[in-house]
């Protein structure tokens, strides 16, 4: 036993320290690692929005772009995010969802737009797609998905696994915790653009009745916190002070009443 | 063991362990489950096989099991890099690196092994032939018999 445990540490030893001594080279330099990576994540998202472009019509109308456009880049700038790194699309779908992508985009669903009461409320929901991505969840996610391993490692565009993993995305299976810290976030952002985050809470209140027994959501409702625990969190972080709205009236008008 | 003289059917069985060592750490390097399943199957085939094979079984199937824990992590930072949940660092090249060299060690001393143990030759290796003599219980182990 003593000669095994012996024999095991110097082989440990020689590992570790063929290990230390080889990672104080600048491999991630050499390699360019760090801009491979952001450029990786890009190419991912673009590759997402053109294999959706296949099931569903985006929504490219000037003024539906600019008005999404002009919601995302008021909270990105009041919280110093990069404008350019956050991109949004319009798709017509009768499902009420929004979802992030990696490389940094998001999708808004037409119903998602039609469903919401107001400005504010469908500025709380990108915000909590900008924290998600801020957080650094997708790829987190990502990295949970092993067919992606698969589809990087071979470098095939095999569309049925991209499908199958555009699905997963777009399902929204992130975990409660995650789900939580990403309110959190849409909260701090709102505040600071200076939108009310309370509407965040209504919408959630607002799916919770319309959806919360529906079978299909099942899912939606296993994976994310409960409605009302989530409506009471965010009304417990919004602050009771007077907000200006998300966007002018014409153009949450133009928005909400657009024929997708 | 030094003196035991295995049978040629000994030898061959034997020296077919390391073989499916080797082609299991080719097969199985996008996915190291299958290496370590591979062995472990081969070695399941061989339980009641003579002291000589079982040991040497044994013996491939430990060290098999050391690439196995050695490339899972490979696999699960390179997923993780891949898709932005963790960077790419000088540590991640490195490691890479140390169980790339792992690996074609592995394979080189099994193919060597392989042929060694055919010819009828002792081979034990650092470590693993002594984990080998604790897990084949003694009386069954023909190290041990000496």
């Amino acid at each position: 036993m003593k000669k095994l445990l012996f024999q095991f540490t110097i082989l440990a030893v020689v590992f570790a320290g063929a290990w230390y001594a080889l990672s104080q080279l600048p491999w991630s330099k050499w390699l360019h690692a760090s801009s491979f990576n952001k450029k990786r994540q890009e190419k991912l998202g673009e590759l997402f929005i053109k294999t959706h472009r296949l099931d569903k019509k985006e929504i490219t109308n000037d003024s539906v772009v600019y008005i999404i456009n002009s919601l995302k880049n008021n909270i990105c700038m009041a919280n110093h995010i990069d404008t350019g790194n956050i991109k949004v699309y319009v798709f017509r779908d009768e499902q009420v969802n929004a979802f992030a992508l990696p490389g940094g985009s998001i999708v808004v669903n037409s119903a998602l737009i039609s469903f919401c009461d107001s400005p504010d409320m469908l500025a709380g929901v990108i915000a909590h797609e900008i924290g998600h991505i801020q957080n650094g969840h997708i790829s987190k996610r990502m990295a949970k998905e092993v067919g992606l391993s698969i589809l990087m490692m071979f470098g095939g565009e095999n569309m049925g696994l991209l499908k199958e993993l555009l699905r997963s995305v777009t399902s929204g299976k992130f975990d409660r915790s995650q789900e939580s810290e990403a309110d959190q976030s849409a909260v701090y952002y709102l505040d600071k653009t200076n939108i009310n985050p309370a509407p965040l809470a209504d919408f959630f209140e607002k799916m919770g009745k319309t959806y919360g027994n529906m079978p299909g959501m099942l899912e939606w409702v296993n994976t994310h916190p409960n409605a009302k625990e989530r409506t009471s969190m965010v009304r417990k972080l919004a602050k009771k002070k007077t907000y200006r709205t998300a966007l002018p009236v014409g153009e949450w008008a133009y928005l909400h009443s657009y024929n997708y | 063991m030094l003196n035991y003289k295995p049978l040629e059917h000994e030898k061959e069985k034997a020296s077919n362990g390391y073989l499916m060592s080797v082609m299991a750490v080719m097969a199985g390097l996008p996915l190291p489950i299958v290496n370590l399943l591979a062995t472990f199957l081969f070695f399941i085939l061989n339980r009641r096989a003579t002291p000589f094979v079982k040991w040497h079984c044994t013996q491939a199937l430990v060290s098999q099991l050391t690439i196995f824990i050695m490339n899972s992590a490979a696999l699960t930072w390179t997923i993780k890099a891949f898709t932005g949940s963790t960077p790419f660092t000088d540590k991640y090249f490195a490691y890479i690196i140390v169980v790339l060299v792992f690996n074609v060690a592995e394979v080189v001393v099994n193919i060597s092994a392989a042929i060694r143990v055919r010819k009828g030759a002792t081979v034990r290796w650092w470590f693993w032939a002594a984990l080998a003599d604790m897990l084949v219980r003694k009386p069954a182990s023909p190290y041990h018999a000496q």
